[in-house]
């Protein structure tokens, strides 16, 4: 038994509405004999009854209920007390009579029955205890559902459900109707595959339907209301959802991504460009204005070859004035990009 | 033995420079400029049959027939026979993809940076 539950069960707070006061101190001595620390309020009729339940002042844990009120009963009330959707376990309270509507009313949403004739300390205690584990685990599985339907609905990437056979779309988030600038309604009825350029649709088909997790070429186009164009990782899963094939899809945008990496590939390639230069361009009137001061420094008796060879080094010289500003004016134009 | 020396390399200067430097340290000894690679080959072919040992200062850069081009027509012709040539590159590149691919050609003497040293000189051809 969860902590929660033998919580529920140590601090009991049950609604009795029943207006014959014989079965009411009955089934409130039942009560006290089987639970500890329990506290029993007592309704005569519905309109009390929901007046109680509107205020809120008291955390009800169940409602045992008598089908025969003055004021309504039968269906009209199993109909209206689902109609204010209290999120309490309802337990009806019946005769013989009523054993019939009695049993329809547990496949509208009430979770038990009791007849009054039936009823002892044991069967009560035991019809309270399970009632209460199994309207537990149900409120548990709705939360977790609604958690489920927000990580989809939330999510900041652009996700859709789709048939996996059809591909048709049966669910798309937030996130892609913003994106796509498709409405929920708009959405629902596409195919998945509609988003992408005709080109494309074959290869995405084939994909999805055949499960291709690792896709080898994951760069594709999706075309928005607007007839812009992205492009797209896709990623999916394979689910089951109520019995059936379902495929979660999420995109991811990466236009911007290679727009970036295409700017990255031109600026590599003119700083390879520059390094090539760096290395024989530059180094070329270098090598040779250090050559011609090697010669000179054996030669320096020589003054007509002097003269040659000084002239040689202003030639060298400005060769290299000239390299060195195309290169500042190559790595200038890098940073107006 | 006598040595030949072929420099082959498109700046004329450079070939002046280093012309200059072997006369100073092997007077004598025939030097044969040559503008680019083909020209290169076509010279030593003329002179398969020379008894003097050969060695060869070989620029990467140059239009025609680049360092590489040459080495690469070498070795399909197989000068190696006699072992009576050796070959340097003698470059102003210092980029590191230039020496990793000189590697390859197992038969070069050397790889050599401009500018030429006295000592460059003196050193290849006392070897």
């Amino acid at each position: 038994m969860s902590e929660l539950i033998k919580d529920r069960l140590d601090n009991l707070t049950i609604l009795v509405i029943e207006d014959n006061i014989g079965d009411f101190v009955l089934i409130e001595d039942y009560l006290l004999d089987q639970f500890h620390n329990i506290k029993v309020l007592h309704c005569y009729d519905y309109k009390s009854a929901i007046t109680l339940l509107d205020s809120s002042q008291e955390n009800i844990s169940l409602i045992l209920m008598d089908l025969n009120l003055p004021e309504m009963g039968g269906l009209a009330l199993i109909n209206s007390m689902l109609s204010h959707n209290f999120e309490i376990p309802i337990i009806i309270l019946t005769g013989y009579t009523d054993l019939e509507m009695a049993k329809k009313s547990l496949q509208m949403g009430f979770y038990d029955y009791l007849v009054k004739d039936e009823i002892n300390p044991v069967i009560l205690h035991k019809t309270i205890t399970f009632t209460l584990n199994r309207s537990s685990f149900i409120n548990q599985l709705e939360h977790e559902k609604q958690n489920y339907e927000d990580l989809f609905n939330f999510n900041p990437q652009p996700t859709w459900l789709l048939d996996s056979k059809s591909l048709k779309i049966l669910n798309a988030n937030l996130s892609a109707q913003i994106k796509y600038g498709l409405s929920h309604h708009s959405f629902l009825k596409m195919q998945f595959t509609q988003l992408h350029p005709s080109s494309e649709e074959l290869l995405v088909k084939n994909n999805l339907i055949n499960r291709e997790q690792e896709l080898l070429r994951n760069n594709f186009t999706h075309i928005l209301s607007d007839g812009k164009q992205i492009k797209v990782n896709i990623y999916f899963r394979e689910i089951n959802s109520e019995g059936n094939s379902r495929l979660i899809v999420q995109t991811n945008d990466i236009s911007e991504t290679l727009k970036h990496i295409s700017t990255i590939e031109v600026q590599n390639a003119k700083l390879r460009n520059i390094a090539w230069t760096q290395s024989h361009v530059v180094r070329a009137p270098i090598s040779r204005i250090l050559g011609i001061i090697n010669l000179l420094e054996e030669e320096k008796d020589n003054q007509d070859e002097f003269l040659f060879w000084m002239n040689q080094l202003k030639i060298s010289t400005n060769e290299m004035d000239e390299i060195v500003k195309n290169i500042v004016s190559d790595s200038s134009s890098f940073e107006k990009e | 033995m006598t040595k030949e020396l072929y420099i082959i390399d498109d700046d004329n200067i450079y070939r002046m420079i280093a012309s200059r430097m072997i006369s100073r340290v092997a007077p004598g000894s025939p030097i044969t400029e040559c503008e680019n690679g083909l020209i290169g080959l076509s010279k030593l072919e003329q002179n398969v049959n020379s008894d003097s040992e050969i060695i060869v200062l070989l620029d990467i850069n140059m239009p025609i027939l680049n360092g590489w081009g040459f080495l690469d027509q070498i070795a399909d012709k197989k000068f190696f026979n006699n072992n009576a040539i050796k070959i340097y590159i003698v470059s102003s590149s210092t980029d590191e993809s230039d020496l990793i691919k000189a590697q390859q050609y197992d038969f070069l003497g050397g790889f050599l940076h401009k500018p030429l040293k006295k000592e460059d000189i003196i050193s290849i051809i006392e070897k």
